[in-house]
């Protein structure tokens, strides 16, 4: 007698046509309204997991008036609906004193569709900003 | 393939300045003049895109274009992106500014 199983175990995900995706945005930055510096979309049929991120920012020559600069990863659904997991901030005119770091680590799950933002700002007068965004992420059949 | 694009949203943490499309990185922007030099995947640019873009070589974020992008040309690489991102309707509306 034949016996069938039914039960045939999936591959894991790293096993299941699986890729690397890195996205790095690093630059010096003069005062700017809120952009989006890289964007990564989940296509159809795959699965991504942020295995890690991070963001940084460095005042690099001194504002006239110091305002908020930032450095986010962003998370958007379908709906545009969003998260800032990780994101560093300053409000500091001290110059390469401080670096204001974060990283993160995890697996966080985007399905097709949703997206993964690096996103800057710097709403000083005057002066220059090292931001840095990034995030490393799998990326798989779904 | 670098290609100067149009941006779009207000640059408010709600709404960053972006471009139209669903992958790219190393946006480099003009928000005066609402333009930005964009590294957009070979894979996500249709060949008549290219061979626009081509055509039509920008080298800063001010000079306008010669010839607008034609209306035609912007619904094509729409649907060229639906089907390549198979998510539905056409999402994205990119336009080469």
């Amino acid at each position: 007698m034949k016996v069938t199983s039914y039960a045939v175990a999936r591959p894991a995900y790293y096993d299941r046509n699986a890729s690397s995706v890195i996205q790095t945005d690093l630059a010096v930055y003069a005062p700017h309204t809120a952009t989006v510096r890289v964007t990564y979309t989940v296509a159809a049929g795959k699965k991504m997991f942020i295995e890690t991120s991070s963001t940084l920012l460095q005042n690099s020559t001194a504002p006239t008036v110091a305002g908020l600069a930032t450095s986010i990863v962003r998370l958007q659904n379908v709906a545009l609906q969003f998260t800032d997991p990780i994101r560093s901030d300053t409000l500091t005119s001290a110059v390469l004193t401080t670096i204001y770091d974060k990283s993160l680590t995890g697996q966080t799950t985007l399905y097709a569709g949703e997206q993964a933002l690096l996103i800057t700002a710097n709403s000083s007068t005057g002066g220059t900003v090292t931001h840095l965004c990034a995030f490393k992420a799998t990326l798989f059949d779904a | 393939m670098i290609i100067r694009m149009a941006l779009i949203g207000n640059g408010t943490l709600y709404s960053p300045f972006t471009i139209d499309l669903p992958s790219f990185s190393g946006v480099i922007t003009n928000e005066t003049t609402g333009r930005a030099f964009v590294d957009v995947p070979a894979s996500d640019v249709s060949p008549d895109v290219a061979a626009f873009v081509a055509a039509y070589p920008t080298v800063d974020l001010t000079t306008p274009l010669p010839v607008p992008f034609p209306q035609s040309l912007a619904n094509a690489w729409a649907e060229f992106l639906a089907r390549r991102y198979d998510l539905g309707t056409a999402k994205w509306h990119p336009v080469v500014f």
